[in-house]
């Protein structure tokens, strides 16, 4: 390969996550040109980034006020028009959109290339899903199934990349600027060689942020109990939070929030001995400077999904049946952001610092408590800790071998489950196979047998359709049936013959899935 | 021979009166004659070179030369300032002419005496004796082709040249680039249909009006008289008022208008005028009204970052004394659209026609003055006339209140409609009468022939026999008497009123004048405006660089204005190829805008 594209119309925590996909792009294609394609709002990471050739950079946040002020479309097709004659230059041996929005599917529609991975629009700007990776992360990506998701998105975005992980965390490299400001920060507060634990307040959305008042108690008891000395971390427009926990405080913390730039920001957080946070860029940092993180996972956030990438974290999730709730959810009652417990966080920091005795159940009240590590195959994987419910802790791993033996092709489960529902479920799949193997059959036939067709046709629709209620009934299946579902919206054949080829492949999937779950 | 034997003499050979009455005026001190380090004359008037200290000539040919880039000497040039007539010498010389607005005599006469003008006044004609707003109104040509500004005048003469440059630079980017305005309506009220026919005229200019519907709240008036007290109907017709004005002020967040109209009664509080000027986005406030009769304007002039008003003089020396130092004259005007001739059927003659008719309210000198014409077959329609009075068998439909479109055919079916501007005080025609209502002009707009009360503002906007005129009962039934019978000395006077109206007193024709006065006004609003055509011109003058963006903007209901709804309105996706300009704007329709990113 030659030239690849990375499309990452994304916010710092995502261009942070795909920082393994370039490392594993750069090892597996060593000659090739890396052109990462990003939004100017988030380009500030870039010098912290290796591994990428080239940038283009859409000014989104000028497109969003041409647009903003009522300024004639023009002005904003304009400089739209700039950034997509960028696009448009040159061909891509691969194209890879790790974003899950619209706008980036009509980007990617504009880059020519020989292969693309994720979402793409076509050329009357329907939807396209490249790849079952591409897939799988649509199907939970909108949709309450993705408490069910096992696997980090970044490993993922490396497999939309054709590359698999390989066993190593997120990684940035700190820049000259980034550390001298870490230095001299921690020379002009008197914290140099002080232990360190940062504080990250706030969140993308208000719904993901845990209360000020909470961090001030955690703060107070690690500055008490530990000796370590606390720092707030965050943006200058979560001032605000900053000064609320600060008032809440008896022993006040160091405040950096709307102190740093983005290379600060990782310098500074890769001084500390850890960091608490709900689920930020910042967390993401941390991980990437290997500091030991607890990830307080509030409102939609999920360690599985997107906790931070590299061995030993921790997360705190709520013992709530409704977390991790669905994206974009408005919320009346946020139990959630007071469940995980400052006795908790507390707790959780102990553990990651290696002070005191080793917690137990009792520690993490209102929370379960998971590790990360990475499994055999270079996968980010995470192993409960306290408060677990042991099937459900099964069904996860379960659920992350079958999704990565399924498309990875690595699975060994052929033969009919032994679970009465998935063994109901690989029956409807071996029908499906069988119908749309008979359709293939007479599409071939000349003339065309319409009864048998219409016959057949009728067949699929009903299984199908039991295939769905399937999902809705079995809690099991919904991941699966969702994902099928979505790869059948996703079908590009028109023909007959070739409809029913996709379909049955549609079905192979489904009954690997179920042999592997 | 003198220069000025020589120039008096070209300039008599065009103009014999301004020849006259140049030759008239004494030489004052207002302009201070001086050499130039070249020896060539030239002028200041106060601290203010009207030519270069050093070189007027090579400065003039400098400013000639930068105009010959801008404009082609084959057409005719207006140029703003006369000076000394050094830059005119050097436009001459280049071969343009056309017409010189000066008003000042003194430095006319200075420049004729000083300088070798007569290839100037060959190629070039002088006006200087019409108003800056007859120029504007009745000269509109001479602003709306190429205008050059000599800048020296415009800041010597800044209440008349110095408004006529940035006004024709107003005219045209105005004309060019198109404005995002929006149009605060009242909630009811005579001003209404006004607002209606701004918003329609600013479209015709291609413009793009937002509407701020403020009628559609017209229920809650309603609501409100329910209250006992005429207080608490006010305290809630306030709470409304309130209500709405910061309703605008969100609207104008989520829009960003170009500027905003109000028109009079528009639900618009000094304080959302305030925050809006502060925001960048100043706000014309045309006060259709009497302000001797409506006195709100002393609250809300001073806030309007321009205010405009029917009235002269007078108003703008009472607005002075409230702080008002951006004020124009813009007089009330007809919809040609809406005041038409109409071909009648016989029962519709016969229902709204009479000899001798009139369409207005029962105001106190018409209920006085009519009574001396109940000798003429009289018909009177209108609302609040006292139905048990000697004019009772003249009205019509009790005294109902008329809509629009019957009164389009009342005036299409009168043969003399009669016109009396209302007074509280007078017993008939008012006689420090000054602005012209509406009503005059709608007359006209319908080919209708009018009589009509003298207004000390009518001369300036209806020519000699525009219009029949009165000052008194008496001389009004003169009138009524040689006309009535008289079908062909109406049907020439009525025609001549349409033209008239046509020509020069269209809604669009004000909304015209109006928006280049505050583009000219506000150098930012002009700048976004001149940004904006720049920025279409850079993709429009390359279409073929955009694949299906010329099928695109045929679409479009003003390729000046469309929004990105326009835009995505044809697009189909799932269906056939989509043309690279229809992604592109797929894709604008998929940046997200937030409402904390849109500025305040």
């Amino acid at each position: 390969m030659k030239e690849i594209a990375i499309l990452a119309i994304a916010r710092y925590g995502d261009m942070i996550q795909m920082t393994p996909l370039l490392r594993r792009l750069r090892q597996a294609h060593p000659g090739a040109r890396i052109t990462a394609i990003v939004e100017d709002r988030f380009c500030g990471i870039l010098p912290l980034m290796e591994g990428i050739d080239r940038t283009i950079v859409l000014a989104k946040q000028e497109i969003a006020w041409e647009i903003a002020t009522g300024e004639t479309p023009l002005a904003a097709y304009g400089t739209m028009d700039r950034f997509v004659r960028q696009l448009e230059e040159g061909e891509y041996d691969l194209l890879i959109n790790i974003t899950c929005s619209r706008l980036s599917a009509f980007f990617a529609s504009a880059v020519t290339n020989r292969k693309a991975t994720g979402f793409v629009a076509d050329a009357t700007g329907s939807r396209q899903i490249k790849t079952l990776w591409g897939q799988y992360i649509f199907s939970w990506f909108n949709d309450n199934i993705r408490k069910y998701n096992p696997v980090n998105l970044v490993d993922i975005f490396t497999r939309l990349g054709c590359v698999a992980p390989d066993g190593k965390r997120v990684a940035l490299a700190a820049t000259e600027k980034g550390e001298q400001f870490a230095t001299e920060f921690l020379e002009k507060h008197g914290l140099a060689g002080k232990r360190l634990v940062g504080l990250q307040l706030g969140a993308s959305e208000k719904i993901r942020i845990w209360p000020p008042e909470h961090f001030a108690r955690v703060s107070d008891r690690l500055q008490r109990e530990l000796g370590v000395t606390t720092i707030l971390f965050g943006a200058p427009n979560e001032k605000e939070l900053a000064e609320q926990a600060l008032a809440a405080m008896e022993l006040p913390a160091v405040n950096a929030v709307g102190e740093t730039g983005i290379e600060e920001l990782f310098s500074l957080v890769g001084r500390c001995a850890a960091l608490v946070s709900n689920d930020t860029g910042t967390m993401h940092f941390a991980a990437a400077a290997g500091v030991p993180t607890v990830m307080l996972c509030i409102g939609p956030a999920f360690f599985r999904c997107t906790g931070p990438y590299g061995e030993g974290h921790v997360a705190l999730q709520p013992a709530l049946p409704c977390s991790p709730c669905p994206y974009g959810l408005d919320c009346a009652d946020p139990a959630c952001r007071t469940a995980i417990t400052p006795e908790a966080v507390f707790s959780a920091c102990r553990l990651q610092l290696g002070d005191g005795d080793e917690p137990a159940d009792g520690d993490f009240p209102g929370v379960r408590v998971y590790r990360s590590g990475f499994a055999p195959d270079g996968y980010l994987t995470w192993d409960g800790l306290f408060n677990i419910d042991p099937e459900a802790e099964s069904l996860a791993k379960r659920r992350e071998t079958m999704w990565k033996s399924c498309f990875d092709g690595t699975g060994s489960g052929a033969g009919e489950p032994k679970d009465p529902v998935l063994r109901d479920f690989h029956r409807l799949m071996n029908r499906g196979i069988q119908t749309t193997t008979e359709i293939m059959a007479a599409a071939r036939k000349k003339p065309l047998p319409v009864d048998r067709i219409k016959r057949l046709g009728d067949d699929e629709a009903a299984i199908e359709g039991e295939l769905k209620l399937m999902g809705y009934r079995h809690e099991i299946l919904a991941p699966v049936a969702t994902f099928l579902t979505l790869v059948r919206e996703n079908m590009t054949a028109t023909e007959l013959a070739d409809v029913a080829r996709e379909t049955r492949l549609l079905y192979e999937t489904g009954r690997s899935l179920a042999a592997n779950l | 021979m003198t220069h000025f034997d020589t120039n008096i003499t070209a300039l008599r050979r065009r103009d014999p009166d301004l020849a006259d009455r140049i030759e008239a005026t004494e030489p004052g001190c207002r302009v201070a004659l001086e050499r130039a380090r070249n020896g060539e004359p030239t002028a200041r008037v106060g601290d203010i070179c009207i030519h270069s200290p050093y070189n007027p000539s090579r400065e003039a040919e400098e400013w000639a030369r930068a105009q010959a880039e801008r404009f082609s000497p084959t057409k005719p040039l207006t140029v703003v300032g006369f000076g000394l007539g050094h830059h005119l010498r050097a436009l001459a010389g280049l071969g343009f002419g056309g017409t010189v607005i000066e008003y000042d005599l003194e430095l006319l006469r200075a420049a004729l005496e000083q300088v070798d003008l007569a290839g100037v006044l060959d190629r070039f004609a002088l006006m200087a004796d019409v108003p800056p707003d007859q120029v504007r109104r009745r000269h509109d040509r001479l602003l709306k082709g190429n205008v050059a500004s000599h800048p020296a005048s415009l800041r010597t003469s800044p209440a008349t040249l110095g408004t006529l440059g940035p006004y024709a630079e107003g005219l045209a980017l105005a004309a060019e680039g198109g404005l995002r305005i929006l149009v605060v309506n009242p909630i009811y009220g005579g001003s209404l249909p006004a607002a209606h026919h701004c918003a329609r005229a600013l479209r015709a200019l291609g413009h793009q009006v937002i509407p701020f519907e403020s009628e559609t709240l017209a229920p809650g008036i309603d609501f409100g008289k329910q209250f006992t007290y005429n207080q608490s109907r006010r305290a809630f017709q306030a709470g409304l008022t309130q209500l709405l004005s910061q309703a605008v002020e969100i609207r104008v967040r989520e829009t960003r208008p170009d500027m905003v109209l109000a028109l009079a009664q528009a639900p618009l509080l000094p304080d959302t005028m305030r925050r809006l000027e502060q925001g960048g986005i100043p706000t014309a406030f045309w006060f259709v009204e009497d302000y001797r009769v409506l006195t709100y304007w002393r609250e809300s002039a001073p806030y309007a970052s321009y205010f405009f008003g029917i009235q002269k003089d007078n108003f703008a020396a009472e607005l002075e004394r409230v702080g008002v130092s951006r004020y124009a004259y813009l007089p009330t005007c007809a919809a040609p659209e809406v005041h038409r001739p109409l071909e009648l059927t016989r029962a519709e003659r016969d229902e709204f026609g009479s000899p001798l008719s009139f369409v207005g309210a029962g105001y106190y000198n018409r209920q006085i003055f009519f009574k001396g014409l109940t000798d003429y077959p009289f018909r009177i329609w209108g609302s609040d006339w006292p139905l048990i009075s000697p004019l009772s068998p003249y009205l019509q439909r009790q005294s109902a209140r008329i809509d629009t479109e019957t009164c389009v055919r009342i005036f299409n079916a009168s043969a003399v409609n009669l016109n009396l501007h209302s007074s509280t005080t007078c017993d008939g025609v008012a006689p420090d009468g000054d602005f012209v209502n509406p009503r005059t002009f709608e007359i006209a707009a319908c080919g209708a022939f009018q009589l009509v009360d003298r207004r000390s503002l009518l001369p300036e906007l209806f020519g000699e026999g525009d219009l029949a005129t009165f000052g008194s009962l008496a001389e009004a039934r003169d009138t009524i008497d040689r006309h009535l019978h008289d079908e062909e000395a109406r049907r020439h006077v009525a025609l001549r009123g349409r033209e008239r109206v046509l020509a020069e007193h269209t809604y669009e024709r004000r909304m015209e004048e109006l928006v280049a006065t505050m583009v000219g006004a506000f150098p930012h609003v002009a700048e976004r405006v001149r940004k904006r055509i720049e920025r279409r011109g850079e993709i429009m003058g390359n279409l073929e660089r955009h694949p299906g963006l010329e099928k695109l903007l045929e679409r479009m209901p003003d390729r000046r204005w469309f929004t990105l709804r326009n835009a995505l309105e044809g697009i189909v996706t799932g269906e056939g190829k989509l043309s690279r300009a229809e992604r592109i704007f797929l894709m604008l329709q998929n940046v997200e805008v937030l409402w904390e990113k849109i500025p305040e």
